[in-house]
């Protein structure tokens, strides 16, 4: 099949990169609640329920998810530049991978 | 009065001015060129990164080092560039039509467009260019004002009474009453007894379809 600008740009790829979109948006939302949790017992008593390393641990996926974030973001605006990405709300199935469940 | 000095440039040193403006023209050009082909180039280099590391994200990371370069077709620039211009041609020449052609010639010009020949601008033209005025025909866009030919009409007969075009004829659509529908409305606001007949002098639409009877008649039931 030869391929045209046209002929692969489909609602399957579109749909499959917002799901990609929300997932990432979800995680690091999750990053980044725990990450302000962490500042705030370290602020507070000093140590937290987080070790230094998981800290630091938490901090790099933050990077990196920022750094997946930002990939997502330009391709999906090269797929169709009047879609912004910023605006997929956040999702849960990254959870499903890391078989992460929320606290509480 | 003041004396007015008269200068007198050499020939040669205008043309040699002349040609100095034009070359510094064409640096100008060259370099705006350049910095926008470079601002480009940065941007591309981006979005290659950005779809290597999706292609990681979908478990073809391998995808960057297999795929061989293509040099798309995209003629006009951004997606929708040839229906926004076509829309943009007809909003000018409204109420008037432009034939296919003519807006050939002016996507042509516009797009800076390298045409081999006669082969080639056909191909344009059904391909491209009739392709979009009927896709946006569809959405109610445009519509076509070309005489069709009828089943066993003869071309000669319709250029004889001018109806046809060598070229088809489009038109920017727009909502507006016509004058069918006007003289329907026109009927039911006349006729004052109720009848959904028109009033005298007022004919009915030229198709004969009748729907000016029932229009009409819907009027006068508003009114009534």
């Amino acid at each position: 099949m030869a391929l045209t600008m046209t002929r692969t740009r489909t609602q399957t790829t579109l749909t499959k990169l917002a799901a990609m979109v929300a997932n990432v948006h979800g995680e690091l939302e999750f990053v980044e609640e725990l990450l302000a949790q962490a500042g705030a017992e370290a602020a507070a008593a000093g140590q937290g329920k987080f070790s230094p390393e998981e800290v630091a641990a938490l901090q790099s996926r933050k990077a990196a998810l920022e750094e997946k974030r930002q990939a997502l973001y330009l391709t999906l605006r090269q797929f169709d530049p009047e879609v912004d990405p910023r605006t997929v709300s956040p999702a849960g199935e990254w959870r499903k991978q890391l078989s992460v469940f929320s606290s509480g | 009065m003041t004396d007015h000095v008269r200068t007198r440039t050499a020939p040669e040193v205008k043309w040699v001015a002349n040609e100095l403006a034009a070359v510094m023209g064409e640096l100008d050009r060259i370099d705006e060129t350049l910095a926008r082909l470079t601002a480009r180039k940065a941007h591309l280099l981006e979005v290659r990164a950005a779809l290597s590391s999706v292609a990681g994200q979908l478990a073809v990371p391998e995808l960057p080092d297999v795929m061989p370069s293509v040099r798309a077709h995209e003629r006009y620039g951004a997606r929708g560039s040839l229906r926004n211009f076509l829309r943009e041609v007809l909003a000018k020449a409204y109420p008037k039509g432009v034939t296919t052609a003519a807006l050939t010639e002016a996507v042509i010009e516009a797009f800076g467009l390298h045409i081999a020949g006669p082969e080639e601008r056909n191909r344009l033209r059904k391909n491209s260019v009739r392709s979009a005025l009927k896709a946006m025909h569809g959405r109610g866009e445009v519509e076509p004002v070309h005489g069709r030919l009828k089943t066993g009409g003869s071309l000669k007969s319709l250029r004889t009474i001018g109806t046809v075009a060598q070229s088809g004829v489009w038109r920017l659509k727009v909502e507006a009453p016509s004058l069918d529908e006007l003289r329907r409305v026109a009927a039911g606001v006349l006729s004052e007894d109720g009848s959904g007949e028109p009033a005298d002098g007022v004919r009915e639409a030229a198709d004969g379809s009748g729907a000016g009877g029932g229009a009409g008649a819907a009027v006068c039931r508003e009114g009534s």
